[in-house]
């Protein structure tokens, strides 16, 4: 906790050269020059902000505005590559279960605080505590000492040690590939302890971290970052943005071309042919494929889908072009792992719309007159899921919607008997297959409520390769055992996969860095900048 | 024939015209009724009518414009937009119609004791009635069809019945209270009927004019009530062809395909309009 004052080195390492360095290509026109000072960025969101507190942020949106407000350690470049953020190095003991960081010299809070390797100590400690009620502890639980943090026997975390102010040391339970990526989480950002203390719940409101912005105000629906005076990152010369949330997705376009919002979260599918066709606004459009792939999911033990023949017709069924098509912007999934996913098999065929086969293979289950079954969605999914129950009728499976409040569709799905199918999303935590293919399909992610591996697929030989992955060192290897599982787990078909997400955003002209991250998803805050007009 | 029971003091004094004369002396009436024999027509008959069934897709991923395929263009997954507007004419009807006896059941139950009794029952039975129309009526059906296990035509027209009836109790209960003072009532009463008895033999059907000026109002109101539950997310399921449920589509079109918005518009105006004016002319001719 003794406050180190460390001489202000004009340095920022490896960072600043692989912010500054690493843009995306074909943007050759946008890097002119200088960007302006003291710029006001306008934003706005069709979804809430619903906390600031890094260890509850969990959704896209929310954690997009954490990560503007509070960094860690590590940090993605323009790819899932990771990169030193507020670590400065990073070594790994020969077992992989020790990691020994070395923090950036002369960081502070946003509040004027340095910044220590206690401080990390704590915030993660903070999340692991049961006062805290963090959802998001259990990706912390592979260090070691952390169970009894989180039984609330203990306050301090054996395996989170700071032996000097700027020198931190993790050790984990077991080898955990991974491990990184969960730094790189928002929960695992660093926030003072004198503030989030004082604050407790509070802190949701009140954020204090370090990161290039700082709250200034939370008001309603609209949101004002400033900048933080005490970052020493890059300086991208924008004074201030303005969130507002909760906007009608009507309206985006419209406001847009007021000139009242700087960046849409999304083009919207209505409005997407008039994009594409108008030459002005084709050049501002910005679109690229994230880490999320939609399937429609099939309990494997509720009837008929304990019938893999069922499960393949369904598969067989499904127009996945149209799927990709209907929202605007998507790519026709052929698995479950997307092309921006490390371990993404770009040989695998998937199944191809073909109703004749899908009728076939129903008949030989058992069900020549098809069946009737029931989709659980959310209002959002409306339209693409009607497009699936048409599918489905042309083959004789007569669908139901029903249309729940998001709350209650993650519940009936992941429960027992819950939901016979529904239409789902899945967007990794970090970008590794494990986060994908471990959490929806290995049978130890099984339970009456709450299931994440909702579709209770089971397939000892799965989770062999699953359990052989997770203990394989990051490379190649360690990818062929998850296309593998990829594989096996399709030909069974728990899932239908749909299509995979591409995000989309219009930007003004004068707006440079509001590109599409394949992990980050929204806007990188950080990155946005406006040229001199 | 219910209409010339309670026609007014106008044309009794005159012979009683008939037919298409009596209906030319009431224009309103007669475009009412033209209105909503039209929706009804279109309902009875959407399985002829319609050019296409209301639920096949023509897989498209944007609405297409009305064309000769398509009278009044497709939706955004390429149903077509008139056999839509022709079957969601069952449904707003029924829902209507059905939805309307529910408010005039509950109403007459509230309404008739408040207005014979007076006195403690009356007030318990008006607060109450206080309470439910303080709510707007569309968040009560909308908080109402949100705590539903699940939709179906059985539940939307319980739950727009549900907020619909107060209307109803409060004109049962003037007319009623008017009623019990009148000396029919008091003959039934002095020669010995009950409560029960008298309500219902006596009173009530003393009420049906009122009912059914009332009742083509209520239905008008459900049907609105009905197509913002749909806007709103919380009607029929999909794919459901339901009036409401095309102008929430059209909302989210209304720059790229403005057509959408207008059909099931004009549709809820043509049976809206229809109801009102017949209960209109049928309130002017009571006064």
């Amino acid at each position: 906790m003794r406050p180190i004052a460390f001489v202000a080195m004009p340095i920022l390492l490896v960072v600043a050269a692989v912010a500054g360095g690493c843009r995306a290509p074909g943007d050759g026109a946008l890097r002119s020059g200088a960007p302006a000072r003291g710029a006001t960025i306008r934003l706005a969101i069709t979804d809430d902000i619903k906390t600031l507190d890094p260890a509850h942020a969990y959704d896209t949106y929310s954690t997009a505005v954490v990560h503007a407000l509070c960094t860690g350690l590590v940090d993605y470049d323009d790819g899932t590559r990771l990169v030193p953020d507020l670590a400065s190095r990073w070594e790994m003991s020969a077992d992989g279960r020790e990691y020994r960081f070395t923090l950036r010299p002369g960081i502070r809070f946003s509040n004027g605080e340095p910044v220590t390797a206690a401080a990390f100590k704590y915030s993660l400690e903070r999340v692991l505590r049961p006062e805290t009620g963090s959802n998001l502890r259990s990706f912390f639980a592979v260090i070691e000492g952390a169970e009894a943090v989180m039984a609330g026997s203990a306050r301090e975390c054996a395996g989170i040690q700071a032996p000097a102010p700027d020198r931190l040391i993790l050790r984990l339970k077991k080898p955990t590939p991974t491990f990184l990526n969960i730094l790189a989480m928002t929960c695992a950002a660093v926030v003072p302890r004198s503030v989030a203390e004082k604050a407790g719940r509070d802190f949701a409101r009140h954020p204090v971290g370090v990161g290039p912005y700082r709250l200034r105000s939370w008001e309603g629906s609209v949101l004002e970052l400033e900048r933080n005076p005490f970052y020493t990152g890059d300086d991208t010369g924008v004074r201030q943005i303005t969130l507002e949330t909760q906007v009608d997705e009507a309206v985006l376009m419209p406001r847009y071309e007021a000139r009242e919002l700087d960046v849409t979260p999304l083009i919207p599918a209505a409005e997407m042919s008039h994009v594409r066709s108008d030459p002005q606004l084709k050049q501002l459009a910005l679109e690229a494929p994230v880490s999320q792939t939609w399937y429609l999911g099939m309990n494997t033990r509720m009837k008929p889908f304990d019938d893999v023949r069922v499960r393949q017709a369904v598969n067989y069924a499904v127009d996945r072009e149209r799927q990709a098509r209907l929202p605007g912007a998507g790519v026709p999934a052929t698995g479950m792992l997307p092309p921006t996913m490390p371990g993404y098999n770009p040989r695998l065929k998937g199944y191809p719309h073909d109703p004749e086969r899908a009728r076939q293979l129903l008949r030989q289950a058992g069900y020549p007159a098809g069946f009737r079954t029931t989709m659980w969605i959310t209002d959002a999914y409306r339209r693409r899921a009607e497009a699936i129950q048409e599918d489905l009728r042309g083959v004789g499976i007569q669908v139901e919607l029903r249309s729940v409040a998001f709350g209650v569709y993650a519940d009936t799905y992941k429960r027992e008997n819950g939901a016979p199918c529904w239409y789902g999303g899945w967007y990794p935590d970090y970008p590794d297959p494990s986060s994908y293919l471990e959490v929806l399909f290995h049978s130890r992610n099984i339970s009456p409520t709450g299931a994440l591996n909702a579709t209770r697929y089971q397939n000892p030989e799965v989770d062999r390769l699953l359990d052989l992955a997770e203990r394989t060192p990051s490379g190649e290897p360690r990818l062929a055992l998850y296309r593998q599982a990829e594989e096996k787990i399709l030909a069974d078909a728990p899932v239908a996969p749909l299509y995979y997400e591409v995000e989309t955003r219009l930007r003004q002209p004068e707006v440079e860095g509001a590109e599409v991250h394949p992990v980050w998803r929204y806007l990188r805050l950080a990155r946005l900048r406006k040229r001199p007009s | 024939m219910a209409a010339q029971l309670f026609s007014g003091p106008m044309t009794s004094r005159a012979r009683q015209p008939r037919g298409a004369a009596w209906l030319a002396a009431r224009p309103l009436l007669a475009t009412g009724l033209l209105l909503l024999c039209v929706v009804v027509g279109a309902a009875v008959f959407a399985p002829w009518l319609a050019p296409h069934s209301p639920l096949t897709q023509a897989r498209g991923d944007a609405p297409l414009p009305p064309s000769t395929h398509f009278p009044l263009g497709t939706d955004s997954l390429g149903r077509d937009l008139l056999s839509r507007l022709l079957f969601g004419a069952r449904y707003s009807l029924a829902i209507g119609g059905c939805a309307t006896l529910v408010a005039l059941a509950i109403g007459l139950l509230v309404g008739l004791p408040a207005g014979y009794f007076g006195g403690m029952v009356d007030g318990a039975l008006m607060r109450l009635v206080d309470v439910v129309m303080a709510f707007p009526s569309i968040l009560l059906a909308v908080a109402l069809a949100a705590v539903l296990p699940y939709r179906n035509l059985g539940t939307v027209l319980l739950v727009i019945g549900l907020v619909n009836w107060t209307t109803v109790a409060r004109v049962v209960r003037g007319e009623t209270l008017a009623l019990r003072e009148q000396a029919f009532v008091e003959a039934a009463r002095a020669l010995g009927a009950g409560p029960g008895r008298v309500l219902l033999r006596h009173i009530a059907p003393h009420l049906a004019p009122t009912l059914l000026t009332v009742a083509s109002l209520s239905a008008g109101t459900a049907i609105l009530l009905d197509a913002g539950l749909s806007y709103l997310g919380m009607g029929l399921p999909q794919p459901t062809p339901s009036w409401g449920d095309m102008l929430r589509e059209a909302q989210r079109w209304y720059r790229a395909a403005p057509w959408l918005a207008v059909w099931p518009g004009v549709a809820v105006l043509i049976t809206v309009g229809g109801l009102n004016m017949i209960a209109f002319d049928l309130q002017r001719r009571r006064r």
